[in-house]
């Protein structure tokens, strides 16, 4: 039981939380990372088979509530531009909006203690986390993404109706995050592993306790027919940068309702120093946005105390079905 | 849906997936091994596994073992006084063909129209090819050791054990099976044979190997470096893995297992689980399970099964819980008897 069994005891009520802050880190995420301290390409360690070696566990707690796109305090300004003056600003500034709501947080009823939460002292490495293009902004949608339906399921932070568990997120149900939802930082279960193999990559999730084994040996993409939550995979090395290019999601869980016949999802990991990845997600689907668009942040190598915890999700999912009887509730005492 | 098949078959949950649930207790009874022969011991000496660019052996590959379903774990009695090697290849062709025409005779029930349960063509464990007559190899009477007096006065005094193929009571969740829960079947749980699901995969890198189980999605990363174990404090559904070599055979030790996913019952401050994944042939492992337990039984034990390697049967992405309308649908239909009762 312990912190995590509790923790997600609470699910609705404060890992939803987490979707919450997931949700927000979609609309505003954090961006910044450590000037990339330069490095030459021959100091990267390699694998006994040659391939560069960025296998260990990670985190991105530091990167907790950094937004998108770029705050309109920044107009005009690249990341670059930002003082680190600046951005230890902001950094005191979440802070504080953590520390705020943190009586909320640890104070319901069957919540749990503040020093729970892996998101509080972030140090984030960037003011935002968008990085092409260079305004800052993701690009306007197309019109048929407009017209496009959204898929059914809102937050358990949303206000209902609540009728069934389809109306609640696919990361409310325990089901998944999805990517590149599964390595966005949130509340908690801010730890990956990545494992590698001749041919292969593994990385490990710890938050909805999700594992990729991907391919890099060429192997083409998998028949447009078969489609995944978590997609399908495939990575090759350009230098030191593993290269993953994922593709065949489900339409219900293609990242910010892209189209899952259109929809690429390139990730970039580039090691920038012994101890930091930088992670660039660039999201390319031609029917859903005007331009590709690319966000980066840093994934920092985490000792023993990082290593992902097997993580129990919906056992503990109390959350929402108590917000179901409750809706069910609410409607019989209306009809009184 | 997308997957079409085990989608549906998740949503056939209890009905089905307890099928499953009920497949895997009668396995954990009467487990099924298979297909091709198990290695002779000469065998096993003469098969040199390749080597991995770093000196390990190389076992990597997806596998099945959906050959080694309806093996039995103890020796049937009419093998009584022999060994597994004793039985001859013909006695062995025989017992798979009955094997194979009882599992084809319950067929119709399990692929019957009103369970949503799904046409039989979706079931992976007919036509096993058994490897072997039964699958405990250690005590050579093919026999589980007796439990201890401690461990049998431990046993009794717990709730019986419910899956949802028993008769409940259902009052709540935890009246059912963690398997039925969708949270895990543990190990070795994991890599018993079932109706469907009996796909995984291996890959190794320098100091690490990691399995994947198709069913229930779970995924192991075992270190090879020597480290200890974790403190007996932190324990987990799958248990806390620990690898070596011996020769190219992979040795993986788990402990810190949870008390509710503990193997049988077993005691899970002092049971040790070691699995033994032995390279017999080019497409083939031998994966022997040593239960480790003095405050459970008179002796350790084992069984061991065949993985076949077959690329063709790489892990789907499995959704248990989604579809696992059969588990909330019991516990309904219970409330409901409940009123008509009153």
């Amino acid at each position: 039981m312990s912190k995590r069994s509790m923790i997600d005891g609470l699910m609705a009520a404060v890992a939803v939380t987490s979707v919450m802050s997931i949700s927000v880190a979609a609309q505003q995420k954090p961006a910044a990372a450590a000037k990339p301290a330069v490095r030459r390409a021959d100091s990267v360690p390699k694998t006994p088979w040659g391939d560069p070696n960025i296998a260990g566990v990670f985190t991105n707690n530091d990167e907790s509530g950094i937004p998108i796109e770029r705050p309109n305090q920044f107009e005009g300004k690249q990341l670059e531009d930002v003082s680190e003056g600046e951005l230890q600003q902001l950094r005191d500034q979440r802070e504080n909006q953590r520390v705020a709501a943190a009586p909320n947080l640890g104070g319901i009823p069957g919540t749990n203690p503040v020093h729970w939460f892996e998101n509080f002292g972030a140090k984030n490495s960037r003011a935002w986390s968008l990085i092409d293009p260079a305004d800052g902004r993701i690009p306007p949608t197309t019109d048929e993404a407009r017209r496009r339906p959204v898929v059914r399921g809102g937050s358990s932070f949303g206000g209902g109706p609540f009728n069934s568990h389809e109306d609640f997120s696919l990361y409310d149900r325990c089901i998944t995050r999805g990517i590149p939802g599964s390595m966005m930082p949130a509340i908690y279960g801010n730890a990956y592993e990545i494992l590698q193999g001749p041919g292969w990559v593994g990385i490990r999730y710890e938050m909805i306790h999700e594992a990729r084994i991907i391919p890099l040996d060429g192997r083409p993409h998998l028949g447009k027919g078969v489609q995944l939550d978590m997609g399908d995979p495939r990575g090759h090395w350009e230098g030191d940068t593993l290269v993953i290019e994922t593709t065949n999601f489900t339409r219900r869980s293609a990242y910010r309702n892209a189209n899952p016949d259109t929809f690429k999802l390139i990730e970039r990991f580039k090691p920038v120093s012994p101890e930091l990845v930088e992670w660039s997600v660039t999201i390319n689907d031609p029917t859903t946005w005007t331009r590709p668009w690319t966000f980066a942040m840093n994934l920092t190598r985490g000792g023993a105390a990082q290593q992902p915890f097997e993580y129990a999700c919906h056992e503990g999912n109390y959350g929402m079905e108590n917000m179901l009887n409750a809706a069910r509730k609410a409607e019989r005492d209306a009809a009184k | 849906m997308r997957n079409g098949k085990r989608l549906r078959i998740g949503a056939a949950g209890i009905l089905l997936g307890v099928a499953l649930t009920a497949a895997v207790p009668a396995a954990a009874q009467t487990p099924a091994t298979g297909a091709v022969r198990s290695a002779r011991p000469e065998a096993r000496k003469s098969y040199a596994a390749p080597k991995t660019a770093w000196g390990d052996p190389d076992l990597q590959g997806n596998y099945t073992n959906k050959d080694e379903s309806g093996i039995p774990f103890e020796r049937p009695s009419e093998f009584e006084g022999k060994k597994i090697d004793d039985v001859a290849d013909a006695e062995l062709a025989e017992l798979v063909r009955e094997r194979a025409a009882a599992a084809t005779q319950r067929a119709a029930g399990i692929g019957g129209a009103e369970t949503g349960a799904g046409p039989t063509h979706w079931y992976e464990n007919y036509d096993a090819k058994n490897s072997r007559p039964w699958l405990v190899v250690d005590p050579a009477d093919g026999r589980i050791p007796p439990l201890t007096p401690e461990a049998q006065a431990r046993i009794a005094a717990l709730p019986p054990a419910r899956s949802s193929f028993t008769s409940g009571p259902w009052d709540s969740p935890a009246d059912f099976s963690l398997y039925d829960r969708c949270i895990t079947r543990g190990i070795p749980g994991s890599m018993m044979p079932a109706i469907y699901g009996n796909s995984y995969q291996l890959i190794q890198a320098p100091g690490y190997v990691a399995i994947r189980y198709e069913m229930i999605h779970e995924t192991r990363i075992i270190p090879l470096d020597g480290r200890p174990h974790l403190t007996p404090k932190i324990r987990s559904a799958m248990g806390d893995a620990r690898g070596h070599w011996e020769g190219q055979t992979l040795v993986v030790e788990t402990t810190n297992f949870n008390p509710r996913s503990t193997y049988r019952n077993a005691d899970s401050t002092t049971f040790k689980l070691i699995e033994r994944f032995t390279p017999v042939g080019p497409n083939r492992i031998e994966w022997a399970v040593t239960s480790d337990d003095p405050k459970t039984w008179t002796r350790p034990w084992t069984f061991a099964m065949n993985l076949t390697k077959d690329d063709s049967q790489a892990p789907f992405e499995y959704a248990c819980h989604e579809g696992n309308y059969g588990l909330p649908n019991i516990l309904s239909a219970a409330r409901a008897e409940e009123k008509q009762a009153n």
